[in-house]
């Protein structure tokens, strides 16, 4: 077999790391050829479901569904390359599966940060953030025509051949995403939307999006997800870190010197050992004592291994991105927006 | 395309900034936690999605 890209952006294909084969690292050619992802497909709430639920009506007289269903769902991937080296330069972020981004949009996955996701901000949506590419960014002769959008701006470590063509992560504001602040109004409102009934497989929107992430929990390790129900609560606790994570909180570790530096760490999750008893709701003191809280280690790539480069200034706004510079990691090469 | 409270859905704002003259490729950033089976055994790790660009973008490229 030959590696290869992907045949098509919708193939039931995936390129894997090398480390998930354990084959030699100088081969390049899985020795399987396939591979089985079992994960939690969400769905729409029945009607029956959906009638039932109060919170489900907004008091501003938006329509917003009220929940999600939750299914095990397993899809056979057929692997057509693998890698030796590491992804993380292009934001992979400790992944080892790869597969088309269409593929994995349509498989609708739930996972604990689908239950951020109930917010005006991702009315549609069902991703945290889209990557934008572009060329030769500008500097706004003046702001007066543009208007802020509610989103911010986050730079990729995708390289690319040519140094002008730049990639960013576009997402809401931690304070637009947070569905928090709207529940909570809600919940002032209709005073009984924060209950979470318990249904089979039925996630019902929540005042606290705490209680819908362990409902989410819950619900996928009853289901057999022990592996996603015990690393998505080990993300919960704060004993794990994903890329995910940092996009969706870049404030907090843009505070620190070496930001930047850190974009290009690789988070590796550190899951905690599988077992049907821990993959239920387990009082705090007792799932701590069964599974030990261990920060992952981190593993650096030398900046000056990363075609990549920083900003200190890039918005997204109705007009455009404004931007004012930016420099080259690695070549120390600066350049100057225009 | 902004709501009322001048917040547009991440869709649209995704179609927003695809049609900037500027812009060469939009698509939504999927990855999540699950389990794999792989030669009979089961782990945890991150699936994530890649554009088709990175064809030949040089990510994949020796």
């Amino acid at each position: 077999m030959k590696a290869r890209f992907f045949s098509s952006p919708t193939a039931d294909e995936a390129i894997s790391k090398s480390t998930l084969q354990n084959c030699s690292p100088i081969s390049p050619i899985a020795h399987r050829k396939e591979v089985i992802l079992r994960y939690a497909e969400r769905g729409a709430l029945s009607k029956a479901a959906a009638d039932d639920d109060e919170a489900s009506r907004c008091h501003d007289g938006l329509r917003q569904t009220g929940g999600i269903s939750i299914v095990p769902r397993e899809k056979t991937l057929h692997i057509v390359a693998s890698l030796i080296r590491s992804f993380s330069r292009i934001g992979g972020f400790g992944a080892r599966v790869f597969t088309p981004a269409q593929n994995a949009e349509q498989l609708h996955v739930a996972s604990r940060t689908t239950c951020k996701l109930f917010s005006p901000a991702f009315r549609k949506a069902f991703y945290m953030a889209f990557t934008c590419a572009f060329v030769r960014p500008r500097r706004a002769a003046s702001r007066r025509g543009d208007q802020a959008t509610g989103f911010a701006t986050f730079p990729c470590s995708t390289p690319q051949k040519s140094p002008l063509v730049f990639t960013v992560s576009i997402f809401p504001r931690p304070s637009e995403a947070s569905p928090s602040r709207r529940f909570s109004r809600h919940h002032q409102h209709s005073g009984d939307a924060s209950r979470t009934s318990r249904e089979i497989g039925i996630l019902k929107r929540s005042a606290q999006p705490t209680a819908m992430c362990a409902a989410f929990l819950a619900e996928a390790g009853a289901m057999g997800l022990s592996a996603v129900s015990s690393v998505s609560r080990s993300v919960a606790d704060g004993s794990a870190l994903t890329g995910a994570q940092l996009i969706s909180s870049p404030a907090e570790f843009a505070r620190r010197e070496n930001f930047l530096h850190s974009l290009w760490l690789a988070f590796a999750p550190s899951p905690s050992p599988s077992s049907s008893a821990s993959s239920r709701a387990l009082p705090r003191a007792r799932a701590a004592r069964l599974n030990p809280v261990r920060r992952p280690p981190l593993r650096v790539i030398p900046a000056n291994h990363c075609r990549s480069w920083v900003t200190s200034d890039c918005a997204f706004t109705s007009s455009g991105f404004l931007w004012s510079k930016c420099r080259l990691r690695g070549s120390g090469l600066p350049i100057t927006g225009r | 395309m902004l709501d009322k409270k001048g917040i547009a859905p991440l869709d649209d704002a995704r179609q927003q900034s695809a049609s900037l003259s500027n812009v060469t490729e939009v698509y939504p950033q999927i990855r999540f936690i699950t389990e794999v089976r792989y030669a009979g055994k089961s782990e945890s790790t991150s699936v994530l999605g890649l554009p088709d660009s990175s064809r030949s973008s040089g990510a994949l490229t020796a």
